[in-house]
């Protein structure tokens, strides 16, 4: 350190120490005057960096506070204030201890310096020093290489992986493998004693536990637990589970938690990241086939870039493309006024899942600053950034197709017949066309539009009749024609800031070319594309350019440009054509979302100017980006084709005019007809179909030029080339073998991942500020394992690959068997997962964690499944959980594993185990998420960052934003709540109950009661336990019994009531309504325009009124006064409908019985057997909310409304209409009813198969599918009505008055009774609506149902011993 | 102890002792499942609940509480507390300096404030037409007019207000004071969001109530005050009777289990949470019913009004009120939407356009239950301790948006705190002559999160959390008590 800082240093630590002065009163101002001048600077030099209280204190020893110094370190105390004979200090700075000659690696102090500080300690030691100095003061003492180098010595982790010998073990129990010999020389070491083996139950369930994530079945139990009692029987069980696909499904879960797998962004918008999925059917693939640890780490950084990538012939993919897609998991901002900052964040994101998941390093620690504890710097925290920075967003196509190949070739074989094909059938139509002579021009007298092909001829005719002159018209034309192309070509490379012509390759060769689409990059004048369906032969004829479906329109394609940086105020302007899929738009800072300020457009069918104003991006990195459909790197559409084509781009200052139009489609007529010297209108016809006839030839040749390719174009658009299927048998013989071939190439599934552009040296952000810009740092990795520059012109995660998996870096390995660990022993060697660092738990036994990483990388090859299959074959894995009295005192944390550790299961565990038990897991593997509604495994549940799934989040699920190796285990209410209220749990019990009863195999309540408690806690019961459960059946069942009498008691009453009220109410409002609907009749001319396909009014008859589908009545549903009556167990059902209804509107008016219900549906269309329906539904997801039901909630979404209270009092107007683009919105009393939402309908519902249902959920009527409650109107309508026209159709027949209008027109008397009535109903139904859940249920298997529920509620289910 | 023991002990010990690993167990709302070991901790002399991290305060608490008043969207501060009389003179005219990147880039010129500001109270600070309710205990108040925020979006903004990170997965405000302080009442958890009627969470959704990284039973759990099921699967699911039946089969069962684990405290722990869960079952109903709240007690809070949303919201200030009363440590209010200019249900504040009928609705629906809420509180002798913050995640510009909206300011709103410990009757800081910029006293939201943990009695600096290798705390790096504010 250069003297003249080293002293600035002191002073400012001088200074700091003034200011505590004051606040020591004990020592003198002499004294401590004597300490600043000539003790704290030596200190300070000398021994701070070694002793002090921020990051090191050698010898225990902290020279840097009063107190630290006094107190000494591990050998006792250095000074005695006052005494100089007992101070330690000084025969230490006298060299006079052996082996503790102090300053380390300095020369001795001096004699005047020695002195000073005996004469320190004689004045009593005075010292000012009671807050230590800061870090910053500290690790300044010492340069960053001298500080990493002695925290890379110190950092166990950073040691090289060792291959310890493994420890002798006589005991032969624990002899038998090398994990175990460690295990017990480590309890041996620390005084500890294992406990026993597990039994055998316990054991069959801890495999299938820890192994596959789902329990064991009862018979599963009991033939394993006699199995496994030998060698080869566990071997047997651990290679069945190893090897059912439900261990990929498990061990995928937690490789999603390293990578905080999610389906959506988050934020404002919360956009789904589409396809990511892959990633997680990636990885359950890959576990099953065990694919080995370093080819995975190689997938997930670098997947696409493998010279050799791993492909799945089965599937027909490229499996280690999709590895990268956990590089887009991110979170997304929403729109960012800042874009560059949104990077950064997006980008830290990255890095700080990537580095705790494959480092077990907090490498975003070093953001802002040099890592405060590991051997990290802020260099290489921008290294990293710099390899990440150099990429972008990105979606790949993962197909790999073997004889595709062949398949292309014969296109583009086809393609160049069917060019001959059809030059030699245009030039015999021009021939034709050529001998009408100019007569023919007439007929294009009226054509105006300037941009159309066959304008300049009748332009010209249009002046010649008009008495000009020939030839000065004909100049005119030309004249005019030429200084607007010349003005057209000089705008774009005089006023452009950038113009780029796409007809040459080499000036577009900073662009980047993404997807078959666009393989052959520049196309030359005159490409065409083949139409892959419909009439037309050809797509269009191209002038020189960019275009992704030269091929096929299936064809992935995304051309992107360099980045650009705008250091003004920008347009710019892009001339595309496209099919109106493809997109286009710039992306700031690789921001892959759009918003107001990061718009795209889509790219229309004609050649056009596409304008995007950049002036408020100025100073930003921008780039440019054309992409197909599908190949959008966040904002995808669902076509399947999708294509587009460029020619020019072109940067202009913010404030000049935008490009002229040009006219190209015309420059090849004037360019021929001019060297002919036209005399006459006759001479202008034949040069126009001479011109274009050279122009065909040209093209058949593959000699034409772009002006040849727009004539061309413009003359197939207009017909003049003929371009149908229809009219020529050998072409369309052509056209027909071409498509056949096209229609075989897949459509390409397209993953999220990254794009490589140029790799780019990242600035270093001071402090982490990205607008203070520090040096640049090259693209490298950690300098404590290698600190040289990435050699390439690539980001460098090939490099980055690499390095995770060399020799030299001794963190990916250890980190990973450490994982492995922890999900096996429900703790890891390392106790924090995910940081190895200085912050992180040292290892309980490093040697065990180093034998176990090399093991696992140079005989295990990094296989998983070995890896696996050792550690569940040790001694130590199968010990008993319950710890030994010795072992809670010796070792409290069970660190030395001499008992196994009991764990409670994780979320999707207890999800699954749940649905096992009860029967209805469906084993489906892979595909599109599902949400919690759908009885498959929680692996493929939706995670949507703004709306995790409740019930696995209340059981601790992550939320996904950064690595989680180690998932916390709480105890909140929430989970016990869950197992007592939940209704998707009471149903799996149910499920399960009846299926226990309606299983023969089991005779009588003892043996079901056996089976029930052994498939959950897998054990058999004791006898007294049996006699416990028996007492709970009986006990329940009567109970039930009271209830279910005291129930319909109160039913009977509330029944009576209705009806006292309904003999007073009734009338009253029958009057009401029909003044209201004169009245309505008379004001709203709406209404009355609205036709419904069907109405059904209930007044005396089952009619429908308009569209003659009259209704059956079922189970005791009756017409009473003006309307229907259904419940609890009658409905009706209507004739087959006449017609096929797709978009649609459900709407009735009806009052409900209880607010309990729980799925009874007003008004439903559906197949005949009720397999597919829509309906209107109350209470059925949540209580008293309607819902738009739909066979199994394919089309459902909660409308999220308001909670239904008024439906028992009055009569409630309910629609759902259903819109054609799958939108379906609510309505209740003629307002919106919640959000309207998207779902993948509208259901087409054929005639004559389809019925209406009034009271019905659907067919079959049975269980809550029932409504209680009347219909006073049913209507349908086969369009989705809007919401002005519910509206109106609810004021045009305002049945829905409230009653408080009703009781308003009663008389004093009437009202009164009444009101009493409602009184006691009211009281009635809230005492009965408790009641209502266990209404369904109060059968004979019910208390069954209870039973399973306790069962599901022990703690020995969801805890594994 | 020396920051050099600290750091070693933290470095060499298992992160998470086996204490820790139960407390992490321990229920989310109540420490009666940890029963045995916690209550030795609790016998030793404490001001808290066993279940705060912090052993004692930093220093006196001059507030025990906080409703957070939640304006999501973003209320427009140059329309309520932080009148330019320049907007006025200069309407129309174009800004006379570049301005900032707005999120929608459409912007127009200076437009003068809709509403009237009357100077208010004894203090005299003004306060606009949207507020005449809050304008009668203005004097309660001290307006923070510097109040800045580095985000320029609702999601992220709403993160930053909230934890101090703009992105997900950091423990919001409400989860720190639960986390540092525990909570009074063992059935209810120490941090409750509000909701009533069609309020929804604000952009980024529940995340923004998560614990993150803290202990689970600090999640904001959210009570739907006018919903038959306030919390989910809260609604017993079977009568009562047979409940309990279920449970006593349970119990009893699930003691075997425990006596075969040698009386494992998770596993203990987990029994126990059930009769937690149980009571809750009751709790949190009775807390939702307002029945017992006299006619005049829901007049005040404007309950009876014919606009639903602010009906509702006053519904969330008087259970608010009750939570208070049970010792709840931190409360956030949510508006509720009225569907003016952008202002979506997540957003109900965002007026991009139609601003006057917007903010005017807006202030309609919060301004009475918020000043009645602050006068029930006074009149019970709970405002003392009661801390009320009211904030948005940023201003509105002071040029339009469009003819008649303004878009998001982030850089210098108004944000205000009442009641414990707060100097009422206080501004505090300003913007420039057009509202565009904090100029004097600039503070920021780590500064707002600082006062409130001042006045909690918890020093911002000291409240940590080890996670992923660093020490987090509310206030990130930054923060520094505004001292002004407090009394």
């Amino acid at each position: 350190m250069k003297p003249l800082l080293l002293m600035r240093l002191v002073w400012l630590l001088a200074f700091a120490g003034w200011v505590n002065v004051s606040v020591n009163g004990q020592d003198t101002d002499q004294g401590v005057e004597f300490f600043e001048t000539n003790i704290r600077p030596l200190l300070v030099e000398h021994c701070y960096r070694c002793h002090n209280s921020v990051d090191l204190s050698e010898g225990s020893l902290v020279l840097d506070t009063k107190a630290g110094t006094l107190k000494g370190g591990d050998n006792g105390s250095i000074i005695e204030p006052g005494n100089v004979e007992k101070s330690r200090l000084i025969a230490i700075l006298k060299h006079e201890v052996p082996g503790l000659e102090m300053p380390e690696d300095a020369k001795k102090l001096s004699d005047k310096e020695i002195a000073n500080f005996e004469k320190w300690i004689s004045l009593g030691a005075p010292d000012p020093r009671i807050e230590p100095p800061s870090m910053e003061s500290i690790q300044a003492l010492r340069s960053w290489d001298t500080v990493l180098e002695q925290r890379k010595k110190e950092a166990w982790a950073f040691q090289p992986i060792r291959s310890p010998t493994v420890p002798e073990v006589t005991d032969p129990r624990w002899a038998a493998t090398p994990i175990d010999r460690f295990a017990f020389s480590k309890m041996q070491e620390k005084g500890l004693k294992p406990v026993e083996r597990a039994e055998n139950s316990i054991l069959v369930r801890r495999l299938f536990f820890v192994l596959i994530g789902l329990p064991p079945t009862s018979a599963e139990v009991k033939k394993w637990s006699q199995e496994i009692e030998t060698k080869e029987g566990y071997d047997r069980l651990v290679n069945d589970l190893l090897n059912r696909p439900q261990f990929g499904e498990r061990w995928a879960r937690h490789w999603m938690d390293w990578t905080r797998y999610a389906d959506s962004h988050g934020s404002e918008g919360d956009p789904g990241i589409e396809n990511g999925w892959y990633y997680r059917d990636y990885l359950i693939r890959a576990l099953n086939a065990d694919v080995s640890y370093p080819q995975l780490v190689r997938e997930h950084v670098a997947g696409d870039l493998l010279a050799e990538p791993r492909i799945n012939r089965e599937l027909g993919i490229n499996e280690s493309l999709i590895g990268t897609a956990h590089w887009r998991m991110v979170f997304h901002g929403f729109s960012p006024t800042d874009a560059l900052d949104e990077k950064v964040r997006f980008i830290d994101d990255q890095i700080n899942t990537f580095s705790k998941a494959f480092l077990g390093l907090t490498l975003s620690c070093a953001r802002c600053h040099h890592h405060k504890f590991d051997p990290i710097s802020q260099e290489d925290y921008y290294a990293t950034f710099g390899v990440l920075a150099s990429c972008r967003p990105a979606r790949h196509a993962i197909d790999v197709d073997a004889g595709e190949a062949d398949r292309r070739q014969a296109m583009l074989q086809l393609k160049q017949n069917i060019r001959g094909e059809l030059a030699a059938r245009w030039l015999a139509d021009i021939q034709i066309a050529s001998t009408a002579g100019a007569a023919e021009i007439e007929k294009w007298a009226d054509i105006k539009d300037p941009t159309d092909v066959r304008f300049p001829l009748a332009n010209i005719w249009r002046r010649v009749r008009d008495g000009e002159a020939f030839e000065v018209a004909w100049k005119d034309e030309c004249h005019k024609h030429e200084m607007h192309r010349t003005a057209v070509e000089k705008y774009a490379t005089e006023e452009g800031v950038q113009y780029l012509k796409f007809s040459n390759p080499a000036t577009v060769n900073h662009w980047y070319f993404e997807g078959k689409g666009l393989q052959n990059k520049v196309s030359p004048a005159g490409e065409f594309a083949i139409a892959a369906e419909g009439d037309s032969l050809l797509t269009g004829i191209y002038p020189s350019g960019v275009y992704s479906h030269l091929l096929s329109s299936k064809d992935p394609a995304r051309l992107t440009s360099e980045d650009l940086l705008l250091t003004d105020k920008y347009q710019v302007w892009m001339r595309l054509q496209g099919d109106g899929t493809s997109q286009t738009r710039y992306a700031v800072q690789d921001y892959p979302r759009n918003g107001v300020v990061f718009p795209t457009a889509a790219i229309g069918p004609k050649w056009h100017w596409q304008k995007f104003d950049v002036a408020y991006w100025k100073g930003d990195e921008i780039h440019l980006e054309l992409a197909t459909g599908k190949d959008a790197p966040l904002l995808v559409n669902s076509s399947n084709r999708s294509w587009f084509g460029i020619t020019e781009t072109l940067i202009l200052p913010a404030d000049r005019p935008g490009p002229p139009e040009p006219l190209f489609q015309q420059t090849g007529f004037y360019r021929f007809a001019v060297e002919k010297m036209p005399k006459s209108l006759e001479d202008v016809w034949s040069a126009y179909w001479q011109g274009i006839a050279v122009s065909v030839e040209r093209w058949r040749d593959q000699q034409c030029d772009d002006m040849d390719a727009y004539w061309l174009a413009a003359a197939l658009e207009n017909k003049q080339l003929f371009n149908s299927l229809a009219a020529d048998e050998k072409l369309s013989d052509l056209i027909r073998q071409y498509r056949a071939l096209e229609e075989s190439l897949r459509v390409p599934t397209r993953v999220p991942g990254l794009d490589e552009t140029v790799g780019r040296d990242n600035e270093l952000y001071i402090r982490g500020n990205h607008k203070q810009l520090g040096a640049k740092v090259p693209r490298r990795f950690l300098q404590a394992i290698d600190a040289k520059p990435y050699a390439t012109e690539q980001s460098g995660r090939m490099q980055l690959a690499d390095e995770l998996l060399r020799p030299e870096n001794p963190l990916t390995y250890r980190v990973f068997v450490n994982r492995i660990w922890h999900h096996l022993f429900g703790r890891g060697i390392v106790l924090t997962t995910d940081n190895f660092g200085k912050l992180g738990s040292l290892p309980s036994d490093p040697e065990l964690l180093d034998y176990l990483a090399s093991d696992f990388r140079d005989r295990k090859a990094g296989s998983l499944k070995e890896l696996i299959r050792d550690l569940v074959s040790t001694e130590v894995w199968k010990l008993s959980t319950r710890p030994s009295e010795e072992s809670r005192v010796k070792d409290p944390e069970n660190d030395y594993l001499s008992h196994a550790n009991l764990r409670r299961i994780e979320a999707e565990a207890i999800r699954d185990s749940l649905l096992s038990v009860s029967g209805l897991l469906q084993g489906e593997m892979y595909g599109p998420p599902i949400d919690g509604n759908t009885p498959r495994r929680s692996v493929y549940m939706r995670v949507q960052r703004n709306a995790l799934d409740p019930f696995l989040r209340a059981f601790d699920f992550p939320e996904p934003f950064s690595c989680t190796g180690r998932r916390d285990i709480t105890n909140v209410p929430a989970q016990s709540l869950a197992f007592m209220n939940d209704r998707a749990v009471t149903q799996w019990a149910n499920t399960w109950a009846s299926q226990v009863l309606g299983d023969p195999a089991y005779a009588d309540d003892a043996s079901r009661i056996k089976e029930m408690f052994q498939t959950v806690t897998g054990r058999l019961p004791s006898s007294e336990e049996v006699s416990q459960l028996q007492h709970f059946l009986r006990d329940t069942e009567e109970e039930q019994k009271k209830l279910l009498s005291l129930m319909n008691a109160k039913r009977e009453r509330i029944r009576e009531l209705q009806s006292e009220i309904a003999a007073v109410v009734d009338p009253a409002r029958e009057k009401l309504i029909q003044t209201m609907t004169a009245e309505a009749g008379k004001s709203d001319k709406t209404s009355a325009e609205l036709t419904p396909v069907s109405r059904w009014e209930f007044k005396g008859s089952l009619n429908d009124s308009i569209g003659g589908l009259p209704l059956t009545l079922h189970e005791g549903a009756r017409l009473e006064g003006d309307h229907l009556v259904v419940g609890p167990q009658g409905y009706a059902v209507s004739a087959p409908l006449k017609q096929e209804l797709k978009a649609k509107t459900l709407e009735a008016w009806v009052q409900l019985d209880n607010l309990d219900q729980q799925g009874g549906g007003v008004l439903s269309v559906q197949t005949q057997d009720g397999g597919v329906f829509d309906a209107i539904v109350i209470g059925e997801q949540q209580r008293q909310h309607w819902l738009p039901g739909s066979n199994g909630f394919e089309r459902t979404k909660s409308l999220g409304g308001y909670d239904e209270n008024d439906a028992v009092r009055e009569i409630v107007h309910v629609a759902i209409s259903y819109h054609p683009d799958g939108r379906i919105v609510g309505f209740r009393n003629g307002k919106p009813y919640g959000n309207a939402y998207q779902s993948n309908g509208p259901m087409t519902f054929r005639a004559s198969e389809t019925v209406v249902g009034l009271g019905v959920r659907h067919l079959p009527a049975q269980g809550n599918r029932l409504l209680n409650g009347k219909i006073y109107r049913a209507q349908l309508y086969d369009r989705a009505l809007s919401a002005e026209e519910v509206e109106a159709s609810y004021r045009g027949f305002p049945a829905a008055v409230t009653m408080e209008n009703i009781l308003a027109s009663l008389g004093e008397a009437e009202r009164n009774r009444a009101i009493t009535s409602q009184q006691e109903l009211e009281a009635l139904r809230k005492d009965l609506s408790q009641f209502n859940d266990v209404a369904e249920d109060l059968s004979p298997e019910s208390a069954w149902g209870e039973l399973a529920q306790a069962l599901f509620s022990l703690k020995e289910f969801i805890f594994i011993q | 102890m020396s920051s050099k023991n600290r750091l070693e002990r933290q470095a060499f010990r298992p992160l998470l002792s086996r204490r820790a690993v139960l407390q992490r167990c321990s229920t989310g709302f109540g420490a009666v499942a940890l029963s045995g070991i916690l209550a030795q901790q609790h016998a030793r002399a404490n001001d808290l609940p066993a279940n705060a991290a912090l052993k004692k305060l930093h220093h006196p608490a001059k507030a025990k509480h906080v409703i957070f008043c939640f304006m999501s969207g973003g209320v427009s501060h140059v329309d309520s507390f932080d009148p330019k009389p320049r907007l006025e003179l200069d309407h129309g005219k174009p800004m006379p300096f570049p301005v900032e990147r707005t999120q929608f880039n459409n912007n127009g010129s200076i437009m003068a404030s809709p509403f009237k500001f009357t100077p208010s109270g004894q203090s005299g600070i003004p306060v606009s037409s949207m507020f005449p309710h809050i304008a009668r205990v203005v004097d309660e108040l001290a307006v923070i007019r510097s109040m800045t925020s580095p985000v320029n979006e609702h999601a992220q903004g709403n993160f930053f207000v909230h934890t101090g990170f703009p992105v997900m997965g950091y423990p919001s405000a409400g989860a720190w004071a639960s986390y540092g302080l525990g909570t009074e009442d063992q059935d209810l958890p120490g941090y409750i969001v509000l909701q009533s009627g069609s309020a929804v969470p604000p952009h980024g959704g529940v995340s923004l109530f998560s614990n993150g990284f803290l202990p689970a039973q600090n999640q904001g759990s959210i009570i739907q005050v006018d919903r038959a099921e306030p919390i989910r699967n809260i609604k017993p699911a079977d009568l009562d009777a047979i409940q309990r039946r279920r449970l006593g089969l349970m119990k009893s069962l699930d003691k075997n289990f425990l006596e075969a684990t040698g009386n494992d405290q998770q596993v203990d722990a987990a029994i126990e949470n059930f009769e937690t869960a149980f009571r809750m079952q009751s709790v949190v109903p009775e807390l939702c019913d307002i029945s017992d709240e006299s006619a005049a007690t829901q007049t005040l809070y404007g309950i009876d009004s014919p606009d639903k949303e602010k009906a509702a919201f006053g519904r969330q200030c008087l259970v608010a009120r009750k939570l208070i009363e049970r010792g709840v440590r931190f409360i956030e209010l949510s508006c509720l939407t009225k569907n003016i200019g952008a202002g979506g249900a997540a957003n109900p504040w965002d007026q991009h356009g139609d601003l006057k009928n917007g903010h005017g609705a807006m202030g309609f629906q919060v301004d009475q239950p918020i000043a009645a809420l602050i006068e029930d509180l006074r009149n019970r002798g709970l405002l003392n301790e009661t801390l009320i913050v009211w904030a948005g995640e940023f201003g509105r510009t002071p040029f339009s948006q469009g003819s008649d909206g303004r878009d998001h300011n982030p850089y210098g709103f108004s944000v205000w705190m009442a009641g414990g410990g707060v100097r009422g009757g206080t501004i505090y800081g300003a913007t420039d002559d057009l509202g565009y910029f904090a100029v004097e006293k600039k503070c920021t939201i780590y500064d707002m999160w600082a006062t409130v943990l001042h006045l909690l009695g918890i020093n911002h600096e000291a409240l940590t959390y080890r996670y992923g290798g660093r020490d987090f705390r509310l206030t990130d790096v930054h923060g520094n008590v505004i001292g002004e504010v407090i009394q």
